[in-house]
């Protein structure tokens, strides 16, 4: 059972997005009536984050305690693997241009297969990295052409 | 009849029905294979669909959708495991089935009755699309905006979750879509500087980023190995008994389901639940379900396939689509250069009927295929998620690459994938979010456009007697759920209602 302070702290914090959001539409021209500016529809889309997220916020606080301790919150595990996981696509992204695709693919398929690799994690990296990486090159690049980065260090 | 001939020529050339086998194979696999939904799957594939002709790549992509369907009923009944959320009924009864050694017929009748309903959703579309097509043509601004909020009161009734939170989802996908340049004054909203946000955000990314993404993140929290004890198979077809039971669960699921997913918002899930919920009332034995009635599984089998076959209407003759997955195949559409709406039948009749006329196709295939092949589905359940996780998410990379060749939509597709992550985690339903950023630019287009021509007025919608007949049923939709049985129904449709697209 998740605990009502996750719920809390989640719906509080897109409010806060919304009112974000709210303020930094509100910069350009609402408009009138019946020439509405660039304004109006950020600034309607806020508020149904906003109005909602405060409703929720003040209806989360107003609950009573439960009577007893809330269980152990069981659905927030695996925050390593996700956060590398993550990591590992942003640096991809990143490298694709410089290293090229398929030196990029196959660095990403062996760090993501290590990365969920029970036992022995070099071995299952590259027993399902690499096929995996050579398979996407030779679909993406050879069969369906596409103008795949081939690394500014090599030369391409 | 003539549309549907030059239809059935466009869809049955070689090429076409090579893809259309390849869609309901893919769209059975992913069925099958719990937490990769049709969304996700269709996003995936979409990039790669670019070098195809319109036509090729949406009979594909459609592919995909209904047989999902077929595959979300094998796991269900096989080993009470839904592939894909409309399949969540056909669990109560058909692994009932299976376990007193009745699983062949379960399957039996789950295909079959799929392939008559599908079928008759597809004569069905053809039938209903141009009488509302001569509606449609007499839309404006005010019906258009009118439809739309339909489709989000509907999606908000049908999310899981709190309305509050369906209500907050449907403003951030509205706020998303006004990334980019405001297209009638220019303005540049939200961009913050960085020239990759000036045309806005791909529909293609953030779906991938949310629903696929997002969902491998979700899974990765608890992987583990995946052994599953799935029903024995003896006998496959079913008895007499069996088959007079069925029929009329079947010809009803039929039109219930495609009534269902003509609404915006309405779709395969709500079908299923709404054909149980029948089909358990009209029955004599009704304390026969959830023991294994064969009719809790022909009459929700038949709903959902009628119900995604409905579902296009929106998409084909409106350019509104209804459901996250229609949303993306219109997305689909927009990156082919077609322009979905009521002047496809006329502008495009090759890939409208083409369409039409591949869901016969793509039917029969599905029937013929999923009954022989019914062990290898069950085989692939045992493929540990390990091994299929590295490969998700580079397909996805890849794709996400592959649209406009920018590293930055890479970027896009990883912060749409913590938002997926974080949505799931804090039960937010992130398909009224998509609905409304599909929707956002054509939304607002036709409010501002509205506005204009009311002169800031109200009275003006007093002259658009469609318009206001679409408020009113929006105004229905919103109470009818206070009615008691209605609400029932929408709670289980609600509860089955996982991101698992």
């Amino acid at each position: 059972m998740r605990r009502p302070l996750s719920d809390l702290l989640a719906a509080a914090a897109l409010l806060a997005f919304g009112l974000a959001a709210l303020w930094t539409g509100l910069q350009w021209p609402l408009g009138t009536m019946r020439l509405l500016g660039p304004a109006a529809m950020p600034a309607l889309a806020s508020l149904l984050i906003v109005v909602p997220m405060a409703a929720l916020v003040a209806k989360l606080l107003l609950q009573p305690a439960p009577a007893k301790p809330d269980e152990a919150d069981t659905s927030g595990g695996g925050w390593p693997r996700i956060v590398a996981s993550i990591a590992a696509v942003l640096v991809y992204a990143a490298a694709l241009r410089p290293l090229g695709f398929l030196a990029a693919t196959m660095a990403l398929t062996l760090f993501l297969y290590a990365l969920v690799a029970q036992h022995r994690r070099l071995r299952f990296a590259v027993m399902a990295g690499l096929p995996v990486a050579i398979g996407a090159f030779v679909l993406f690049d050879l069969l369906l052409k596409m103008p795949l980065p081939r690394g500014t260090v090599w030369g391409g | 009849m003539e549309g549907l001939l030059a239809g059935l020529a466009a869809a049955i050339t070689p090429e076409n029905l090579l893809f259309c086998l390849l869609g309901v194979l893919v769209g059975t696999l992913i069925g099958v294979l719990p937490g990769v939904g049709p969304t996700a799957t269709i996003s995936i594939l979409l990039p790669l669909t670019i070098g195809l002709s319109p036509v090729t790549a949406i009979i594909m992509l459609a592919g995909i959708y209904y047989g999902a369907s077929y595959g979300g009923s094998t796991t269900a009944i096989l080993v009470n495991i839904p592939g894909e959320a409309q399949s969540v009924v056909t669990c109560i009864d058909g692994y009932r089935m299976a376990q007193r050694g009745r699983a062949g017929p379960a399957l039996a009748i789950a295909a079959i009755g799929s392939f008559i309903a599908g079928t008759l959703g597809a004569l069905g579309i053809g039938l209903v699309s141009q009488p509302l097509i001569a509606v449609a043509i007499r839309f404006g601004a005010l019906e258009y905006f009118a439809l739309m909020l339909l489709g989000f009161v509907v999606v908000t009734a049908l999310a899981k979750g709190s309305p509050l939170k369906s209500i907050a989802m449907i403003g951030l996908g509205l706020l998303l879509s006004t990334i980019g340049q405001d297209v009638i004054t220019g303005q540049t909203r939200f961009t913050f500087g960085l020239i990759d946000l000036i045309d806005g955000i791909g529909t293609v990314t953030l779906a991938m980023g949310l629903f696929g993404l997002g969902e491998v993140l979700w899974t990765l929290r608890q992987i583990d190995e995946r052994s599953l004890q799935a029903a024995r198979i003896d006998r496959l077809m079913p008895n007499a008994e069996e088959w007079r039971r069925s029929l009329g669960p079947i010809a009803r699921g039929s039109v219930l389901g495609f009534l269902i997913g003509l609404l915006p918002g309405g779709g395969a899930t709500l079908a299923s639940f709404m054909s149980y919920v029948t089909e358990k009332r009209l029955s004599r034995r009704p304390d026969e379900f959830g023991k294994g009635a064969i009719e809790g599984v022909a009459g929700p089998e038949a709903a959902n396939n009628s119900g995604t076959a409905g579902s296009f209407i929106p998409l084909l003759t409106l350019g509104l689509p209804g459901n996250p997955v229609t949303a993306i195949l219109m997305g689909a559409l927009i990156l082919h250069g077609v322009a979905p709406g009521p002047l496809l039948m006329t502008n495009n009749p090759e890939i409208f009927w083409g369409v039409v006329a591949s869901m016969y196709a793509g039917n029969l295939m599905l029937l013929v295929l999923n009954l022989p092949l019914v062990g290898i589905w069950v085989q692939l359940l045992r493929v540990p998620y390990r091994v299929l996780f590295g490969a998700l998410v580079l397909f996805m990379v890849i794709g996400a690459y592959s649209l406009r060749s920018n590293p930055f939509d890479i970027v896009l597709l990883a912060g749409f994938g913590v938002l997926g992550y974080a949505l799931r985690r804090f039960d937010f339903d992130p398909a009224p979010l998509v609905l409304a950023f599909v929707l956002g630019d054509a939304l607002e287009f036709n409010l501002r456009q509205a506005m204009m021509l009311s002169r800031g007025s109200i009275d003006y919608v007093w002259t658009r007697p469609w318009a206001v007949a679409i408020f009113i049923i929006t105004i229905l939709v919103i109470v009818l759920p206070m009615l008691g049985s209605v609400r029932r129904a929408l709670a289980r449709a609600r509860a089955a209602n996982e991101p698992a697209a």
